[in-house]
């Protein structure tokens, strides 16, 4: 048990030091961004957001179940970031976007960052608090909740990043495809994004999921967070097939 | 000035709660442990706080909805009675004989298992219907090699994991030690990949976690202001 944590506490280190160096090259090298792999959800995204503010109607970004404090806090937070980089164009419509989730804390935090969008843009007495709201406090209720949004606010698009159960997904895209409103979701659970995979018009798949801030924002600490994500599955994925080696061997 | 001042003082705050809460969860040293128990404590007990804050946002959205009679206002009656109603239920479950006290008296039970378990459960069933609606929906609108094989993959994942029928030969092929059937095989052929595949996501997913966890910790992404 003790090298087992001994080892966690290795990792942990060894990923804070090579995010930390990525982030620095990344920062240098500001002239000449790196060539990301091509994910079709976030190249669709900037033409879905267009559309919104074109049309006068609002762009719904969705943190699903997510909840400060508990083991989904990373994706909340993954959920916000794009959140922060898709409002400062999508603030620019006559209708403000709307944001949802099952979380206090994260609607706070919601609440926090399009005011500060609002206050970039020296367009504050355009922000409305209650654009950033909980739809509902547990798993059903936030999924029933969102069945009606899409139609009910007048919404050209729709992204989900966040935790999201199979009911809450399905019940989301599913009011998305009958108001003919482009989805983009992506959750941390596998079989919901299996699910999302068939029912959204652009799934984000695996750790897709954190990437927005890469993709969206070229933000060098998240490209270099990229970076370091890769070396590191190479890492353990030679540490599996060595693993699996070994135990075929017998030793 | 000031602004810069606060924005520091939280940086400070949640890299130092960050950094106390990892280390004591992996070194085996006393005050570290201590301070970690405290700061999950003190965490546990703004999640409850937050509760509260949801609620008053659900009650504030849904009455502006009902005053200003928005699209849908119709439905927000039912959640202001709803919220309002079991608020009151559990103020007053103390004072009524035989309800009892607590999240688990008896009006709480009666609630959560003639309604929202009901509801719930009918909303559930629903999801199949979407599902094949929404698997013929993605063969027509993005048709491709890898949405193909995803459904035929879960229509073979279907057929091997219901029962099946003893209409439908299911030979026995002789495969592994105790002769495999065609089921057999199916199943096989449709449930490794899918582990394999799945344990592939969650490796992705993990290291995405992780990443963000550490973005926050080395105060390079401060969502708690800038």
């Amino acid at each position: 048990m003790e090298l087992q944590r001994l080892l966690g506490l290795g990792f942990v280190l060894l990923f804070a030091a090579l995010l930390a160096g990525f982030t620095f090259v990344a920062r240098r090298n500001r002239a000449r961004p790196r060539v990301l792999r091509d994910i079709e959800a976030f190249r669709t995204l900037s033409t879905t957001v267009g559309q919104a503010v074109e049309t006068g109607r609002r762009l719904h970004i969705s943190l699903g179940t997510s909840a400060i404090g508990e083991r989904d806090t990373a994706t909340a937070l993954a959920g916000l970031t794009v959140l922060d980089l898709v409002s400062a164009e999508a603030a620019m419509s006559d209708k403000p976007p709307v944001i949802t989730t099952a979380d206090g804390a994260a609607m706070l935090l919601a609440q926090d960052a399009l005011h500060r969008v609002y206050e970039r843009q020296n367009a504050l007495r355009r922000y409305d608090p209650t654009s950033a709201r909980v739809a509902g406090l547990s798993a059903i209720s936030f999924g029933a909740a969102l069945t009606s949004m899409v139609q009910d606010e007048s919404v050209a698009g729709t992204i989900l990043i966040g935790s999201a159960g199979a009911a809450e997904a399905i019940l989301m895209t599913e009011a998305g495809q009958r108001s003919h409103v482009a989805t983009l979701a992506g959750a941390d659970d596998p079989s919901t994004q299996a699910l999302l995979f068939v029912a959204a018009d652009q799934p984000l798949v695996g750790e897709d999921v954190y990437a927005g801030g890469a993709y969206i924002g070229r933000l060098a600490h998240h490209l270099g967070s990229l970076q370091a994500q890769d070396v590191l599955r190479i890492i353990i994925g030679l540490a599996i097939v060595a693993g699996v080696v070994f135990k075929s061997l017998g030793r | 000035m000031t602004r810069r001042l606060t924005t520091l003082l939280a940086t400070i705050i949640a890299v130092g709660a960050g950094l106390v809460t990892l280390f004591g969860y992996f070194l085996d040293v006393p005050l570290l442990g201590t301070l970690r128990g405290l700061l999950v404590g003190w965490a546990a007990l703004l999640a409850g706080v937050a509760v509260w804050v949801g609620a008053i946002n659900l009650l504030l959205v849904h009455s502006k909805k009902l005053t200003t009679q928005a699209p849908g206002w119709l439905y927000s009656i039912f959640v202001i009675l709803g919220l309002l109603g079991v608020v009151a239920v559990n103020v007053l479950a103390p004072f009524i004989p035989g309800v009892g006290t607590g999240p688990s008296n008896a009006a709480n039970q009666w609630i959560f298992q003639s309604l929202q378990i009901t509801l719930g459960t009918a909303l559930a069933g629903m999801v199949f219907f979407f599902l094949v609606l929404a698997g013929y929906r993605l063969l027509r609108r993005r048709m491709s090699v890898v949405t193909v094989t995803f459904v035929i993959v879960a229509v073979v994942s279907l057929v091997v994991l219901t029962p099946w029928p003893p209409e439908i030969p299911n030979p026995v092929l002789g495969v592994g030690s105790e002769g495999g059937t065609l089921r057999d095989l199916l199943r096989a052929l449709t449930l490794v990949p899918a582990l394999a595949g799945a344990r592939g996501l969650l490796l992705g997913i993990a290291l995405g976690v992780v990443a963000t966890g550490l973005r926050v910790l080395l105060a390079l992404d401060r969502p708690y202001g800038e």
